[in-house]
């Protein structure tokens, strides 16, 4: 799919399951009911059950076990997905103050576990285009916005990044909202004017080598509405090892 | 009486003719640039061009002479340029030519495509430009130049300023024979199918008009006719205009997708400028949402809840006529940007603050204009048929008797009534904003663009509850008719459908989950949205039930209605990828939802529609409909359905977003949707074809139907609701209010008293004075 987040995988490969066993379900009792108890041509033999009569209620037709039924097991289905829904969230909005969370502390910060730390990347998004900056202390292997490559006609900045290391977008925007979208990282934020928002990327490579020496390529799209421009506001996203 | 006969033939078509040439030429006289010359590619540093900044273009002559190289020097002064102490950049440009070619001279100039120039990286340093510009062999050129003024701190900041300007030059005037072919402007495209579907319905309802009443057409007959369907507030005309304007609007709106998937057919395609597309699909979403799907549930919902409850008309009739003809104008302002070119591109969302800033287009302006119009509407819409359900129900109807379609309305109008005021609020904010200057958006002075996600949102979202909770009710009564059974477990299909009701008020926070709101927010708004499938999959399992031990009679809206428990349940289940936090961080803004929502939209509300036009239009017309015509356009409008949006699903979680002009398919140079699954585009636009013209299929078995249709008897289907007790057509008024039917319940075992809570809430809705009488 190309989808190389771990918590969007899972959790998507989970919903699957249960949209096909919820779907399969549904589909098979719509085909066999609708089969099965059709009008026949020779209908002497169709007694009116709910004695369906012009002008009167008719009557009742309902069965208050089944009806729970439906409404507890579905009910207990949904609680189980919102659960496994809930696990990814706290890696989704660690919290950057928090050594203990999935990404550790601010690299350049002095308690910060050098093994378990992520890198600040300041992206300003103006109509039409994408400014990065990387940390000063960055090398070019560990974060680099200076390459810029065409795009069907259009120049776009390339951001390159390293697989393995932890990454935290500060998102602005100059003018009106956009929404930078990883497509490969299944992540996006908008980037609102007058507020600031935040997003952890975590690099990965579909391929187990990374796409070798030149790293893997992938698009970042703009997905929120900003304007004329607004589908060829993109960016490349190089992750290499 | 042959005589006459024939010169009334020739005066209808006289005046469908000259109906034609009268507005013909209309649409080939607009000036050549309707929409005006684009000024694409512009990445200007600032939202608000400075007039700080000027840009000049020299070298150029006041004449050109055909096909001579010229050389232009580009050149700017103001701004911070060069204020910096040791500057990194000092400027940049952006020049588009409308005709002859643009060539570089030196590396610090680049060139895209032959008719747009910029900066290179070298350029960035200057302030100054020189480019070669070779002239075409006749015509004008207009040159359209950026210019930014750059502070040097050697990045984008707010600090920069840019300004623009456009000059125009003559040349030497083409003969006759060398003016070129010019692709069609698909804006004149669109205005000439609009005014084409204008005239077309103006000949359908002549011609209807003539077979009904051949005498009508001298002027003491027509007069009485037209000034009769103008000023009705019969609620039965007021429908049947509703059902008029729904289904034009219906097929406007088709003509603006069609467009728009020609658009996306193959990748990188230029049939539609950006500017262009984005109105297209502004326009498609805001004419589907408020001019399409709400009319046609309005004219369901005032042919039949009156005649379902028993009462002789709605309970403010001239409200009524007032909420339908507040439209046709409403829809006016809203398309008056697309005939100066200048169309809302703000999406049907008018996300904040694009709305409020100058790159948006000026039509933006009306087109809120038009939504508030839409607003007043439907507030006064809903209030009218809370009253009428409320205080006009015949006796013996109590709250637990009413059929599932007046629940439906009812629910739906509750809702509308509820939450649409709230968005009106943030329209009239929008309108203040873009006409006399306050800030209730403007970032700059402070203004909140989450504002209006929120008022919006709440409003969207039971919004989309509102259209789609009518077309369940269409399918409990046809389901449980065909069937020929009580529908199972009616006291749980109100509860669902108001717990439905009720909880679309608070998961709103899911269409914003990557808005930058607080996370708080978002959790509980993941909570409650996941619970939303709790009710829907009651009446899902409930409506299967139905056909339990039933005896099911095929009929077209019988099909219609299986055929909508297939694309809602489909639509239902990737609704549950949404809620699950995690998953939306991708699946938000893609073709996923596109996907998504056409299921629920589509295949909910259009196909319920369609299901409830089958089943009510011999009511409406007094006529049965073809059933052979209504077989094949279920076959034709479900496959091709499907055909357009089941494959959006796999091709928005592939990278291909929304409102995008164009898609990337993978390249050497970078990975996104890979080339096989590139060609589904083509395959959804051909079905989108196939799709808008399977339905004309059902407007002519609708024409059919009113000129040469059999006779139908008042209960065709074997419906208990009232409307069945009536003729087909049904008298005006539908009832005698001084002597209105009387509804029996089968269920004698239970009290047909209502409970302490309904005695409670009928004590709210009669007034005291009522009661008093009562008692005496």
């Amino acid at each position: 799919m190309g989808i190389a987040s771990a918590a969007f995988d899972s959790l998507w490969n989970e919903y699957l399951v249960w949209s096909a066993i919820v779907g399969g379900f549904t589909f098979i009792w719509l085909a066999h009911h609708s089969l099965t108890y059709r009008s026949k041509d020779d209908d002497d033999d169709w007694v009116d059950v709910d004695g369906i009569e012009v002008g009167v209620f008719p009557k009742h037709n309902d069965n208050i076990s089944l009806e729970l039924a439906w409404t507890i097991i579905p009910f207990i289905l949904i609680v189980y997905l919102t659960y496994i829904s809930w696990g990814p969230l706290s890696d989704v909005w660690a919290d950057p103050n928090d050594p203990d969370s999935a990404y550790g502390l601010d690299c350049t910060d002095a308690a910060a576990d050098p093994n378990k730390c992520y890198h600040i990347i300041d992206i300003t998004a103006q109509q039409w285009f994408w400014s990065f900056e990387c940390p000063e202390y960055a090398g070019p292997t560990l974060c680099d916005a200076s390459e810029y490559q065409d795009l069907n006609g259009t120049m776009v900045p390339v951001l390159s990044l390293k697989e393995g290391e932890f990454y935290l977008a500060n998102l602005t925007s100059l003018d009106v909202t956009h929404a930078p979208w990883f497509v490969s990282f299944g992540v996006k934020e908008d980037a609102v004017p007058g507020l600031d928002t935040q997003v952890w990327i975590i690099p990965t490579c579909e391929e187990a080598d990374c796409g070798g020496e030149d790293g893997e390529s992938t698009l970042l799209l703009c997905t929120e509405y900003c304007g004329d421009d607004h589908a060829y506001m993109a960016a490349v996203i190089n992750v290499h090892k | 009486m042959m005589q006459q006969k024939s010169f009334i033939r020739t005066l209808v078509l006289l005046t469908v003719l000259g109906l034609a040439l009268s507005m013909a030429p209309k649409a080939d006289s607009l000036p050549t640039g309707i929409n005006g010359f684009s000024e694409k590619g512009c990445t200007c540093h600032g939202a608000v061009p400075d007039p700080g900044v000027t840009p000049s273009i020299e070298g150029l002559p006041a004449n050109f002479n055909a096909s001579t190289t010229y050389t232009l020097t580009i050149s700017f002064t103001g701004g911070p340029s060069g204020t910096s102490a040791a500057p990194e950049n000092l400027g940049g440009f952006n020049l588009a030519v409308d005709s002859g070619t643009l060539a570089n001279i030196g590396e610090d100039v680049q060139i895209w495509g032959s008719n747009e120039a910029g900066h290179t990286e070298l350029g960035n340093d200057q302030t100054s430009w020189n480019v070669d510009w070779t002239s075409p062999a006749s015509g004008s050129a207009t040159f359209t130049l950026a210019t930014n003024s750059v502070n040097g701190d050697g990045g984008a900041s707010p600090d920069d300023k840019w300004n623009m300007m456009s000059m125009t030059v003559q040349g030497p005037s083409a003969g006759a024979a060398a003016e070129e072919l010019q692709s069609a402007d698909p804006f004149v495209v669109l205005i000439t199918l609009i005014i084409v579907s204008g005239i077309l319905l103006a000949s359908v309802i002549l011609y209807t008009f003539y077979r009904v009443s051949p005498d009508g057409f001298n002027w003491d007959s027509f007069s009485p006719w037209i000034v009769e369907w103008l000023t009705s507030t019969d609620h039965k005309k007021v429908g049947t205009l509703y059902f008029i304007a729904g289904f034009f609007f219906l097929g406007v709106g088709g003509v603006m997708a069609l467009l728009i998937r020609i658009q996306l057919a193959v990748p990188g395609n230029d049939f539609l400028t950006q500017d262009q597309y984005n109105s297209f699909f502004t326009m498609h979403g805001t004419t589907m949402i408020f001019l399409a799907a709400m009319p046609l549930i309005n004219g369901f919902a005032n042919w039949l809840i009156p005649l379902q409850i028993g009462a002789h008309d709605l309970a403010l009739p001239r409200i009524n006529a007032m909420s339908f003809w507040l439209q046709p104008f409403a829809a006016l302002l809203i398309f008056t940007g697309v005939f100066s070119g200048q169309a809302a591109d703000v999406g049907w969302t008018g996300y904040a603050p694009y709305i409020v800033s100058e790159t948006a287009h000026t039509g933006t302006t009306l087109w809120a204009a038009g939504q508030i119009m839409l607003v007043a509407s439907s507030t006064l819409t809903g209030i009218n048929f809370l009253a009428t359900i409320c205080g006009m129900r015949a006796p013996g109807m109590g709250w637990m008797q009413m059929p599932l379609f007046t629940w439906s309305i009812f629910i739906a109008n509750l809702m509308l009534f509820l939450s649409i005021p709230a968005w009106g609020v943030g329209l009239i904010q929008v309108y203040l904003d873009r006409t006399i200057g306050t800030a209730f958006y403007h970032v700059a002075s402070g203004g909140d663009p989450l504002l209006w996600s929120h008022l919006f949102w709440y409003f969207g979202h039971p919004e989309v509850y509102v259209v789609i909770l009518p077309a369940f009710g269409v399918i409990s009564e046809v389901l449980a008719t065909s069937a020929r059974r009580s529908v199972f477990g009616y006291r749980s299909m109100v509860y669902a459908m108001a717990g439905i009701g009720i909880v679309a008020f608070i998961v709103y926070g899911h269409h914003m989950f990557t808005s930058g709101m607080s996370p708080t927010l978002r959790f509980v708004t993941m909570l409650t949205t996941m619970l939303v499938a709790v009710p829907t999959g009651i009446k899902i399992f409930n409506w299967l039930k139905t056909m339990h031990r039933g005896s099911l009679v095929y009929r077209t809206h019988t099909l219609w209605a299986l055929g909508f428990l297939v694309t809602f349940t489909l639509g239902g289940i990737s609704g549950m990828f949404f809620p699950s936090l995690a998953m939306d961080t991708h699946l938000h803004e893609t073709y996923f939802v596109v996907a998504h929502f056409h299921y629920v939209f589509v295949g909910g509300t259009v196909f319920g529609v369609f299901c409830g036009i089958y089943y009510w239009f011999p009511k409406m017309s007094g006529r049965m409909m073809d059933e052979k015509l209504g077989l094949l356009h279920f076959l034709t409008g479900f496959i091709s359905f499907n055909g357009i949006f089941w494959p959006m699903h796999k091709l928005g979680v592939l990278g291909m977003a929304r409102r995008h002009h164009t898609w990337f398919i993978t390249t050497d140079d970078f990975a996104n949707i890979p080339a096989e699954m590139a060609s589904w585009n083509l395959f959804i636009t051909v079905s989108a074809f196939l799709f808008f013209f399977s339905n004309f299929i059902m407007v002519a078995n609708m024409i059919k139907t009113v000129v040469a249709g059999e006779k139908a008897p008042a209960d065709p289907w074997g419906g208990w609701s009232f409307e069945w007790m009536c003729s087909s057509p049904p008298p005006t008024p539908s009832f005698d209010p001084h002597n209105p039917p009387v509804l029996r319940d089968a269920n004698e075992h239970i009290a047909s008293e209502p409970t302490r809570f309904g005695q409670w809430f009928e004590s709210l809705m009669m007034p005291e004075d009522d009661e008093k009488e009562v008692s005496h």
